[in-house]
């Protein structure tokens, strides 16, 4: 289950918290929000055939929070503006035709946004670099991406948490678009750091990535795939565990867990059109929102998302798998 | 130290179906009450059945002797040319020569048998039989072939010998190697001869044919020792002991972390494996080793490796709660034999951190801080600290020792990044953005904003290369000729 969280108190009291100086660092957690009502903002993806299902009202839908259901209202995006971060891997993978793909994939995300939207870049090798930051000036936006150069290792988990931090910076409907292969050579922060930094955001994030080519292609050849399943599980043995088929694992986390998507292409060479459906679908998404009854006001929840309405076994709902309360 | 760029290096491999199942297995470490000790070997079809080609073994004696430090020059160009068999033959010969020497040298006085070498054409043959009173005859005739004084005493020379040979071939090992960047050819390869794979930040990308230098290189430095008190019945039996050559412990430490410095595993290995089985008790070598497995242990080698196993290959590096494990013992090895060795205490923490055992990795990388020296090293241990310290949730400590390490490298990315997630975990997430935004208004350029932790995996050897250039000043200097 994928989609997006806020927690959102009355408004008097959240801005007399974000004006308060930062506090020291204490050992105990203090509560985020100390009085008024508490409402849980969820965006969710319905599609049809991998299509966008548009159309739908909050009756169509049922919400479980901790298993407990819970009362929907419905506010919709068309009038809300998008925050769109783009995070791109300029590692040493990424040169030549492919940072040629992905700077026309930055132009093609850029096109789909509207006004009122802002958009940012960050560029990321080994050293995290903001290429721009959140911007309505879509030239410079434009421009970041033509400027960005390839070369170095690869701080993904390092970049994704600066993007989310990024795109929690204000309380618009943030969406990260990483770009990156998924694997980390670099960072600093640890994979479960930043995807437990993801559970506490409020922002979607949608990975882009290549699929990975193997070194031995034996093709179709059922003696030579049946030589390499024997050498390989040899391999494995001498290793000491089974390998995994290569997969962006980290990209397919951050999608469930904050409600967006992994989109896996064979190749760069139509990257732009891809950039450009995540800004289009990402408009298409329900908010839902309710007020938690019935469950705990602190600690991790648990949601699901489902419609009650509409069934058919190519509908998906994507929603936040949880949210942090209290 | 030069900020890190790609992490690149060779992973040894062989494919499957050559290693018949066989892992190349974790190392053991060297008991000290173990019988003989592991020695070089070199691969050679040929057995030294009593011919010697002349020729070839006076070529190669000129060419060790007429190499120049860390040129490749014509002498290290003749060589380079050789075949693998040939190479490998005449490097026997040549050791199997200097044995013969230290055997004569050592029993001229004496009655006891030993081997007649006949001038035979270009060629030495052996028989069987011996005459004592042949024994000077014979050792002149060596005396001449390996370039010896005999007004001089014979070991010295005999060891200088094999030291300018093994530099020589350390010299041709350290050259960069023809390489293929077509990854297609690795189904069609031979699989009876190792390979070894170039990867670049996790991702195999090359296939490098597997030199033997460092081999021969060993296998020279093997037969260096000291006079011998009792001479063996055999020549054969003439086995040197070069634990006692202050040359051969240099040689091992400084060839071992050049070649971590470069990132050369599938060689770094098998040169530690060595040099641990002939300096049990050195622990810098230890502790090379087990950074080496810590380096293992990371995501880059990790995901490197796993790509070969997906294609067949087996390979050295092995799961990493296995490498971790392998780098804790080594490093606490070296910890051991020198409780003051500061860098091996941090990246023992380092390692014992990685393994969940928290309150253990403080304890070691407080005591790496105390006498920590160096900025780079100062900023690795407090980082490190503050993470383990995090994990314990002492978010205080965590904090104050974040803060140092910033004030060391203040446009380091790691630190504003560190602290960033410690309040967005703590109960100030509104505060974490102020050190990303931070971090997002640092210079693009890199040499302004150098972050030590970029170089983590290579900063224990960042001397590598004047530890090098150390080894080749000393063999110079014990030029004789």
């Amino acid at each position: 289950m994928t989609g997006r969280t806020w927690i959102v108190a009355c408004t008097a009291v959240a801005a007399a918290i974000a004006a308060a100086p930062a506090p020291i660092a204490q050992t105990q957690q203090t509560p985020v929000f100390r009085s008024g009502r508490v409402a849980v903002r969820l965006d969710v993806l319905v599609t049809d055939h991998d299509k966008p299902l548009t159309g739908l009202g909050a009756g169509d839908f049922e919400v479980l929070d901790d298993g407990v259901p819970q009362t929907v209202d419905l506010m919709s995006f068309d009038s809300l503006p998008v925050n769109a971060i783009a995070a791109l891997d300029l590692s040493n993978s990424v040169d030549g035709e492919r940072l040629d793909h992905l700077r026309s994939a930055g132009h093609a995300m850029v096109d789909a946004l509207q006004q009122g939207d802002r958009a940012g870049v960050i560029g990321f090798s080994h050293s995290v670099q903001l290429g721009a930051p959140l911007t309505a000036d879509f030239a410079r936006v434009a421009a970041a991406f033509d400027q960005a150069k390839a070369g170095g290792g690869t701080a993904l988990y390092d970049a994704t948490y600066a993007g989310l931090v990024l795109g929690e910076s204000d309380m618009a409907h943030s969406l990260l678009v990483i770009f990156s292969d998924g694997l980390d050579t670099s960072s600093w922060l640890r994979r479960d750091a930043v995807l437990d930094a993801a559970r506490r955001n409020s922002v979607v994030v949608y990975g882009v990535s290549v699929k990975a080519k193997p070194l031995v292609d034996t093709g179709s050849n059922a003696e030579r795939v049946a030589a390499l399943n024997t050498n390989r599980r040899q391999a494995e043995k001498a290793y000491g565990a089974a390998v995994p088929d290569p997969s962006p694992q980290f990209l397919i986390d951050l999608a469930d867990i904050t409600g967006g998507a992994l989109v896996e292409v064979d190749s760069t060479r139509h990257l732009d059109d891809e950039f450009a459906r995540i800004i289009r679908e990402f408009r298409l998404r329900y908010l839902l929102s309710y007020s938690p009854a019935g469950v705990s006001s602190t600690g991790w929840h648990r949601l699901e998302v489902r419609l009650k309405t509409v069934r058919g076994k190519d509908i998906t709902v994507r929603a936040r798998s949880g949210y942090f309360a209290g | 130290m030069p900020l890190p760029r790609l992490v690149a290096g060779l992973l040894g491999a062989m494919a499957a179906a050559a290693v018949a199942g066989a892992a190349l297995p974790p190392r053991a470490i060297a008991a000290q009450t173990a019988p003989a000790r592991k020695r070089a070997t070199i691969a050679t079809t040929k057995q030294l059945r009593g011919t010697i080609d002349l020729e070839r073994v006076h070529n190669w004696i000129a060419a060790a002797r007429a190499h120049q430090t860390a040129q490749f020059d014509a002498a290290a160009t003749a060589i380079d040319r050789w075949p693998d068999e040939a190479l490998a033959v005449t490097i026997t010969d040549v050791v199997d020569l200097t044995r013969m020497v230290r055997f004569l040298d050592a029993i001229r006085t004496g009655g006891s048998d030993g081997p007649t070498l006949t001038h035979r054409d270009r060629s030495f043959a052996l028989t069987p039989s011996a005459r004592a009173d042949g024994k000077a005859g014979e050792i002149a005739v060596l005396d001449q072939v390996l370039g010896l004084d005999p007004s001089e005493p014979r070991t010295p020379q005999i060891n200088h010998l094999l030291e300018l040979g093994a530099m020589l071939h350390t010299d041709l090992g350290a050259r960069g190697e023809a390489s293929s960047n077509d990854l297609s050819r690795a189904a069609s390869l031979d699989a009876r001869r190792p390979k070894r794979m170039g990867m670049l930040d996790g991702h195999v990308v090359s296939i490098v044919d597997n030199a033997q230098h460092w081999a021969y290189a060993r296998f020279l430095l093997d037969a260096v020792g000291g006079s011998m008190a009792t001479p063996p019945a055999r020549w054969q039996d003439v086995e040197p002991d070069p634990s006692a050559e202050a040359f051969v412990a240099r040689w091992y430490r400084a060839t071992s972390a050049w070649l971590q410095s470069q990132g050369r595993w599938a060689d770094a290995d098998p040169q530690m494996a060595y040099g641990l089985e002939i300096f049990p008790e050195d622990a810098r070598l230890w502790f090379y080793a087990g950074v080496m497995h810590e380096i293992f242990a990371t995501s880059q080698i990790q995901q490197a490796a796993q790509e070969m196993i997906r294609s067949g290959f087996v390979q050295q590096v092995h799961v990493e709660s296995n490498e971790l494990d392998t780098a804790q013992q080594d490093l606490r090895r070296a910890v051991t034999l020198d409780p003051d060795f500061a860098e091996a205490h941090l990246h023992l923490g380092h390692v014992l951190g990685r393994q969940g055992s928290h309150a253990d990795a403080i304890a070691e990388l407080m005591l790496a801080s105390r006498t920590i020296a160096g900025a780079e090293l100062q900023y690795d241990t407090r980082m490190l600290l503050s993470r383990e310290q995090e994990a314990t949730g002492d978010q205080v400590s965590a904090r104050a020792n974040i803060e140092r390490a910033a004030a060391l490298f203040p446009r380091a990315q790691s630190p504003r990044l560190a602290l960033s997630e410690l309040l967005h975990r703590g109960s100030d997430p509104l505060a974490a953005q102020a050190p990303v935004e931070v971090l997002l208004q640092l210079p693009a350029d890199e040499s302004a904003r150098v972050d030590p932790w970029w170089n983590y995996t290579r900063s224990h050897v960042r001397d590598a290369g004047a530890k090098l250039d150390d080894v080749w000043r000393q063999v110079r200097a014990e030029d004789v000729r």
